[in-house]
């Protein structure tokens, strides 16, 4: 079986490319550093060969009689024989032509040079020429020195170990560092490989943990959550739709076949029957009542557009719930409380989706309805300082306070649900349609007194004047 | 324009009151003072670090202030401005320096219900008021007899019962 390791060719990768990088810039430098010190050593060892030069010419053809001993006491004395030192001199004519010093192979140039600036370097491996031009008393002479540069080539091919060496230490550090930080990094993203791949349509409300820090990588995971909450929201809206239908359908389809079966029984007179024909009118449409809200809901929103986000007002997003719910639960009582509506409608004003709203707000007052018993069910509206606030406040079966933290896993069902069908969608689906709109949902409630769900949404202060 | 003096425990049922003042006095421009009475610290270190004072703000809740936002919201017209302050007073001169330094016009206190102030330092304030002759009115909170459900931090502790 072999290991799948996410992650690790991009950190090879990154740790590769960030070794290159690094080795190539203490390559370069390395290769500066040797030029620099090998043109400076050269430098300073014809500066000898000159002053030697200079010496020999001096000896040779002195200015004045006597001086001649004297440099050449100097010399030996305090100027150090070079390896392989050899002293060369000639005289030449007012012509330039024959100038070459026999048994010396030196190019042209050298010598051209040599007239032109009276001095003049030349380099074949290892050995060094520097000559001069010494005039004296109308006598050009040339003089030339060599020698081998024996001490500086050691000093070089020493320099040329330590870089060498240097370089190589480096470049296995800088890639042990670079794979070090760069196993760091992504590390986080790597956990999120993990607990991604932990996510399926089984447990589609996992999210994944976004941290305090506001780097990239919680920017990806907050992006994966918002991913998951829309997916999980239409996966959520249409398992709503079959739930809702599968029992909401039921009691007036029930009534309507009962109502038929007694009614062909046996023989019945003509009135008996117009009273069967009016039940089953009036209990088919309620059915298409209920279908045709049922299907406005799943349809909202997810109709393969883009979920597009405008201004509402929050009373008729409300107002437009209650309806929906009147349209499912005609003997239902949904009382909307204005004591905390602001005075100004702009407080009113959130960013939304229509739709998905009304969605999420009608499963919540449905429920509402359905664990109270029909009982009056309030909505109130208040505005704070950033935020609206719609609390729908019922006096039902309420939740058991140590089932509070499960009521919005998919599926879950509070054990006091008793005979009231239901799959345990909707507060899952609304509150992940609230997080889409950036609100919150909270839930507070007490068996047999009642719930309450607060749904806080920002309001939306773009269009301030 | 009128100044009210509103007793406070930081309860967000107690702001009922904010809403009693308006109907009170309608077509008025209302200036609140919610005001807590504390029990000024007689301890060496409470007189020195003034610690209590700075400490004040913890007493009442985010949900608190949310809940006088809603209210100023609400009352947009007529309610200029809810304000909270602390009293640290003890003596009759003082509550009446305190309340002229703020040309209060009336006071608001509860008929039904009894301040819980969250603090040991929280002390009543209704006698005092009720003496200090200023106009008082004592209005009916009309809260539920029992505790609601979402508890004392709900704004939900704000709609009539």
């Amino acid at each position: 079986m072999t290991v799948h390791w996410p992650g690790i060719k991009t950190q090879l990768k990154i740790t590769l490319l960030y070794t290159v990088l690094t080795g190539a810039t203490i390559l370069l430098l390395s290769l500066l550093v040797y030029y620099f010190a090998q043109r400076l050593s050269a430098e300073d060892f014809y500066k000898r060969l000159d002053i030697r030069a200079v010496m020999v010419a001096q000896t040779n053809y002195p200015q004045n009689a006597g001086t001649s001993d004297l440099i050449k006491d100097l010399r030996n004395e305090y100027l150090e024989k070079l390896p392989d030192e050899k002293e060369y001199f000639r005289e030449i004519g007012k012509d330039s032509e024959r100038v070459a010093i026999p048994g010396l192979s030196l190019p042209g140039y050298f010598y051209d040079n040599l007239l032109q600036d009276d001095k003049a370097e030349y380099k074949s491996g290892d050995a060094y020429y520097a000559g001069i031009l010494h005039r004296q008393n109308g006598k050009r002479i040339i003089v030339i020195v060599s020698a081998q540069n024996e001490y500086i080539k050691n000093q070089l091919t020493n320099l040329r170990r330590i870089l060498l060496t240097g370089f190589i230490l480096s470049t296995v550090l800088i890639f042990a560092l670079g794979w070090f930080f760069s196993k760091r990094i992504f590390l986080p993203i790597r956990k999120m490989t993990r607990s991604v791949q932990d996510i399926n349509t089984e447990n589609l409300h996992l999210r994944l943990n976004v941290g305090r820090n506001t780097d990239e990588v919680s920017d990806l995971a907050h992006t994966f959550n918002n991913m998951l909450d829309r997916l999980e929201t239409s996966f959520e809206s249409q398992n709503n739709f079959v739930s809702n239908a599968s029992h909401e359908l039921s009691t007036p389809l029930t009534s309507i076949i009962g109502e038929a079966e007694l009614a062909l029984q046996k023989e019945r007179s003509p009135e008996r029957y117009r009273e069967a024909m009016a039940i089953i009118l009036k209990e088919s449409e309620r059915l298409k009542a209920i279908i045709q809200s049922l299907l406005s809901l799943a349809q909202t929103g997810f109709d393969g557009k883009k979920q597009s986000l405008e201004r509402l007002r929050a009373d008729e997003v409300v107002l437009l719930a209650k309806n929906a719910v009147a349209r499912i639960y005609p003997e239902s009582r949904v009382k909307i409380d204005y004591t905390l509506m602001p005075e100004n409608e702009e407080q009113l004003q959130i960013m939304g989706n229509e739709g998905l709203l009304v969605l999420a707000l009608t499963n919540i007052m449905l429920n509402a309805c359905k664990y109270s018993g029909n009982k009056e069910v309030t909505v109130a509206i208040a505005s704070g300082s950033a935020r609206l606030y719609i609390i729908v406040k019922d006096q039902g079966i309420g939740i058991p306070s140590d089932e509070l933290r499960y009521i919005y896993d998919p599926f879950f069902r509070a054990s006091n649900t008793g005979v009231v069908k239901g799959y345990g969608i909707g507060l899952p689906l609304a509150r992940n349609i609230i997080r889409i709109h950036h609100g919150e949902l909270q839930v507070t409630s007490e068996v047999n007194q009642g719930t309450e769900v607060q749904i806080m949404l920002p309001v939306d202060k773009s269009h301030h004047h | 324009m009128k100044n009210i003096l509103i007793p406070t425990d930081f309860s967000i049922k107690s702001l009922k009151l904010v809403k009693a003042a308006v109907e009170r006095f309608p077509e008025e421009q209302l200036q609140i003072t919610l005001v807590h009475a504390l029990k000024p610290d007689h301890s060496i270190s409470g007189l020195l670090m003034l610690n209590k004072r700075l400490t004040v703000h913890q007493l009442y809740t985010a949900e608190f202030t949310e809940a006088c936002e809603v209210l100023r919201n609400k009352y947009a017209s007529v309610l200029k401005k809810i304000r909270i302050e602390f009293y640290y007073g003890s003596s009759k001169s003082y509550l009446k320096n305190f309340l002229e330094a703020r040309s209060i016009d009336a006071i608001l206190l509860a008929r039904d219900y009894t301040l819980q102030p969250p603090s040991k330092a929280g002390r009543d304030l209704y006698p005092e008021l009720r003496n200090s002759g200023y106009p008082v009115f004592e209005e009916p909170l009309q809260t539920a007899t029992q505790r609601t459900l979402a508890g004392e931090a709900s704004l939900s502790e704000l709609l009539p019962a």
